[in-house]
């Protein structure tokens, strides 16, 4: 039974993270309507971004927000400016396709590149934090898997606020719901899908800093990370913020929950199954209309 | 037709027949006569992903699964129960050919990038599956260690050959094959209704066309011929593993090499396999095992480049060229119709 | 006799009312018009007519078939064709290529589609650019090659939505003399919506008008336009004033 709370608890936490995770994929289709498949290469960037801080300046993962987090938003901000906006100005119109694959690019670039200078090894960042446990009462959690799990969900309450309340927060929303109305109220698009893409990418950030106390990094470690986006996404209904923090949840609950019951595999393949049924069933997202 | 051969734009393609057909004649290096058999295999493999994401313009990036399930039933048939490839072919290519519908049959209904989504999820699951699996009752996947397929020296019959020249006749009839399958498809009332479902599918529902059937129907046939692609590919290395034949990066190789060709073109795939076969070939030699994952990042700095600078891939540069070069030879059926920059 | 039949057709949308228990009937041969401000739920209606949009209670019958329930792929084997709004030419296809679609619908042979197709862009006037790429067709081209795929499936029933709205008048003009030859020579049933007055005073033989989702007049031209409620729903704008283009 113990176990059982603790699987409950654990699948919470990472549900959270993978949330928070799916927030940016979801960010970026809610106000460019474009599914970025370089998802999971740029939370691979953070990955390393982190860890470079940690081994070459020895900066603990947690601190180096402050400077991680600002470079990923001036990365992301240039990448949509430079790269991305001239395609979608000239697809504007047409199916996206050619966005979806410049993002597929995108990922064997990064990806490729990162193997070539990084190796294929697997690094990991030690940190006061790791390997430590939170024991209550018999039921144990990770004490780094709790943060990321808290933290998580702070900063997606945060992201909520600060797009309901402020006024580039609005201007975000506006340009993701009408972005011609959004124009003729003296919005800047474009500049905005900058802004989105930046805020995607400090996201981004963050979640790495939570992850390295746990995982490895690898070229391709952001990839499993990529494909609970996209379930999370569809789940919540693909541009809906609450939405891919519940469906973390769900998410992060089966996998953990089944794992201790069954397997990894199986929990895999539930996951999976739950995708098909929403597909089939309720593409619009479990909380959708 | 013997007569028309004079003409430029019919002796043309006529050479290349020949060149092709010749080649193991030609070249005695074994290395060099590989890269042409993966120039074919890629070809195929391209070819076949354009049936349902060229023509129909429904972006897949997980077709290695269906190369996979290729792959895997006839060798499975084959190591375990001395079925001949040849058959096992057969019965790949409609196992995937169902599971190409069943991938469909959830997202065809919607708008929007679903299917695209589905097909990593759908790549990625069979991924897992297989990788984690030893034996589901009688058959023995294996698991992540792969299945090694016996030599059993020159035997036609069992789709195994003592030359790489042999390899390279299957792999040649193959891809005439398909592309003589794109070529009646793009040429009838399936073509039409598919290029119209890429442009637009409320325009084209309303014309009378079933989209979601024509859909489910390009996405059988697609993964049908990747089956049978796998079961070649399974043939000529004798090893399969889910890392290889299943991995995420071979299904987007298979897509970048259709798109930087010409998605929905003929002609398409076989040009980005002419021009990526080679690099990717030339880098593994080259750069080997010290750089790992030289040729994908070539790959990904030219997607974006083709995507960002000449959004209809390599083909319509190309065909405006090979039309430039058949005026010049003076050929009167080409002649008889300039201006016509039709894509091939 | 009549060809299409809409019973107390209404559609909600999240409670908003957009059209309200409208009844309509056209007659084979003839040409009906469909006028009413903006957001009078003409849209709405014509949508419900041509199967984008299910009611949310009616039924709609063409030739005494009920085809309320009818995916519009099926609708369109029955006879039923449609232009849009925004249009929506298959862009990367040749003009030839997008009628030849629509040719489709009535053989499986290319050359029989091909010749079809040929046959129907001379009609509308688009023979000689024939070969040119929809997307680099100018409005009235891509108006045009709407017409000629629908009518290339050979319908009974041709559904227009504001097939010359946003068009220069010399292109109205021939716009219009070919939705007269449609309807009078090749004797297709029309039904169109329509901004541009001018279009819908010259070409037919009856007006519904709509407004706030009901229909409040039926007639001729000259009856609907001397229709005090109609005059009222357009607030003395004057009609031929609101036509745009």
């Amino acid at each position: 039974m113990q176990t059982l709370i603790a699987a409950t608890l654990n699948g919470l936490f990472m549900g959270s993270l993978y949330g928070l995770i799916a927030v940016g994929l979801s960010l970026v289709f809610g106000v460019m309507k474009i599914i970025n498949f370089a998802h999971g290469a740029l939370v691979m960037v953070g990955m390393y971004a982190v860890f470079y801080m940690w081994s070459l300046i020895g900066l603990d993962p947690y601190l180096s927000l402050v400077v991680v987090v600002p470079v990923l938003f001036l990365f992301g901000y240039f990448l949509q400016g430079k790269v991305i906006n001239p395609v979608l100005k000239r697809e504007f119109g047409r199916n996206g396709h050619a966005v979806i694959l410049l993002t597929v690019g995108l990922t064997l670039v990064l990806q490729n590149a990162a193997l070539l200078f990084f190796g294929a090894y697997y690094k990991a960042a030690k940190t006061f934090v790791s390997g430590m446990t939170w024991d209550m009462g018999g039921v144990v959690t990770s004490v780094p898997r709790l943060i990321a799990g808290v933290v998580g969900a702070i900063v997606i309450l945060g992201l909520q606020l600060m797009l309901s309340k402020t006024d580039l927060g609005k201007a975000i929303r506006a340009t993701g719901q009408d972005r011609e109305a959004a124009g003729l109220m003296g919005i800047n698009d474009y500049k905005i899908y900058n802004i989105a893409f930046g805020l995607c990418l400090a996201i981004l950030g963050i979640a790495a800093a939570l992850m390295l106390p746990m995982y490895y990094v690898q070229p391709e470690a952001g990839k499993i990370f990529e494909m609970r986006s996209f379930v999370i996404a569809v789940l919540g209904g693909i541009g809906s913020l609450s939405g891919a923090f519940y469906g973390g949840l769900i998410v992060g609950l089966i996998e953990s929950v089944t794992a201790q019951v069954w397997s990894a595999t199986a929990a895999e393949m539930l996951i999976f199954v739950v995708f098909i049924g929403v597909l089939l069933y309720k593409p619009s997202g479990l909380l959708g209309k | 037709m013997l007569r028309r051969l004079r003409y430029p734009s019919y002796f043309l393609p006529f050479l290349f027949l020949l060149i092709l057909g010749l080649l193991p004649f030609i070249i005695n290096n074994e290395y060099i006569l590989q890269v042409f058999i993966m120039f074919l295999f890629n070809a195929y493999l391209a070819s076949g992903w354009n049936i349902i994401s060229g023509f129909a313009g429904q972006l897949s990036l997980g077709h290695a699964a269906f190369v996979g399930i290729g792959a895997y039933t006839s060798t499975i048939l084959f190591v375990q129960w001395g079925i001949s490839p040849w058959i096992g072919m057969i019965f790949g290519g409609v196992i995937a050919a169902i599971f190409g519908w069943l991938i469909g049959y959830p997202v065809f209904k919607l708008r929007g990038p679903y299917y695209a989504l589905a097909t990593i999820a759908y790549g990625e699951i069979i991924r897992i599956f297989i990788q984690n699996t030893k034996a589901v009752g009688p058959i023995e996947l294996k698991g992540a260690e792969g299945i090694l397929i016996p030599f059993k020296g020159s035997s036609p019959a069992l789709f195994q050959f003592e030359t790489k020249a042999a390899y390279y006749y299957v792999a040649l009839a193959m891809f005439l094959l398909v592309l003589l399958l794109s070529y009646k498809i793009k040429n009838s009332k399936m073509g039409y209704y598919l290029s119209a479902i890429g442009n637009d599918q409320d325009a084209a529902e309303s014309l009378g066309v079933n989209t979601s059937k024509m859909k489910l129907t390009a996405s059988a046939i697609s993964a049908f011929v990747m089956a049978l692609g796998g079961t070649f590919y399974a043939q000529f290395l004798l090893y399969i593993n889910p890392q290889g034949v299943l991995s995420g990066d071979f299904s987007t190789e298979i897509a970048v090499i259709g798109i930087i060709g010409g998605e929905g073109t003929v002609f398409g795939p076989v040009l980005g396999s002419l021009i990526l076969t080679p690099l990717s070939e030339l880098t593994r030699i080259y750069l080997g095992g010290r750089f790992a994952g030289v040729h994908l990042l070539a790959y990904g700095l030219i997607l974006m480049a083709v995507v960002t600078h000449i959004p209809h891939g390599v083909i319509g540069t190309f065909s405006k060229l090979y039309h430039r070069i058949l005026l010049k030879l003076g050929d009167p059926v080409v002649s008889a119709k300039t201006g016509a920059g039709k894509t091939l | 006799m009549i060809i299409l039949e809409a019973k107390k057709l209404t559609k909600s949308f999240g409670g908003l009312m957009a059209v309200a228990d409208v009844s309509v009937t056209v007659n084979s041969g003839e040409l009906v018009g469909l006028i009413g401000p903006n957001g009078a739920g003409k849209t709405t209606l014509f949508n419900m007519l041509s199967g984008y949009y299910k009611p949310t209670t009616g039924e709609v019958y063409f030739r005494g078939q009920d085809i309320t329930k009818l995916k519009v792929f099926e609708t369109s084997d029955l006879g039923i064709a449609r232009t849009f709004q925004i249009v929506k030419p298959f862009g990367k296809m040749t003009v030839l290529d997008n009628v030849m679609v629509g040719a489709f619908a009535k053989t499986g042979h290319k050359k029989e589609a091909r010749d079809k197709a040929l046959e129907v862009l001379d009609f509308v006037g688009l023979f000689n650019a024939k070969d040119n790429l929809a997307e680099s067709m100018t409005l009235g081209g891509k108006k045009r090659i709407e017409l000629a795929r629908a009518l290339a499936t050979e319908p009974e029933l041709l559904l227009l939505d504001e097939v010359v709205a946003g068009l220069n008048p010399s292109e109205v003009k021939g716009v219009i003399e070919i939705i007269r030859k449609i309807c009078k020579d090749k004797r297709v049933t029309i039904v169109m919506v329509e901004h541009v007055m001018q279009a819908i005073m010259a070409l037919s033989d009856r007006i519904i008008v709509m407004n706030s989702g009901r229909k409040i007049a039926e007639g001729t031209p000259e009856e609907v336009a001397n229709n005090p409620e109609v005059i009222q729903a357009y607030l003395g704008r004057g009609m031929t004033k609101s036509a745009r283009g």
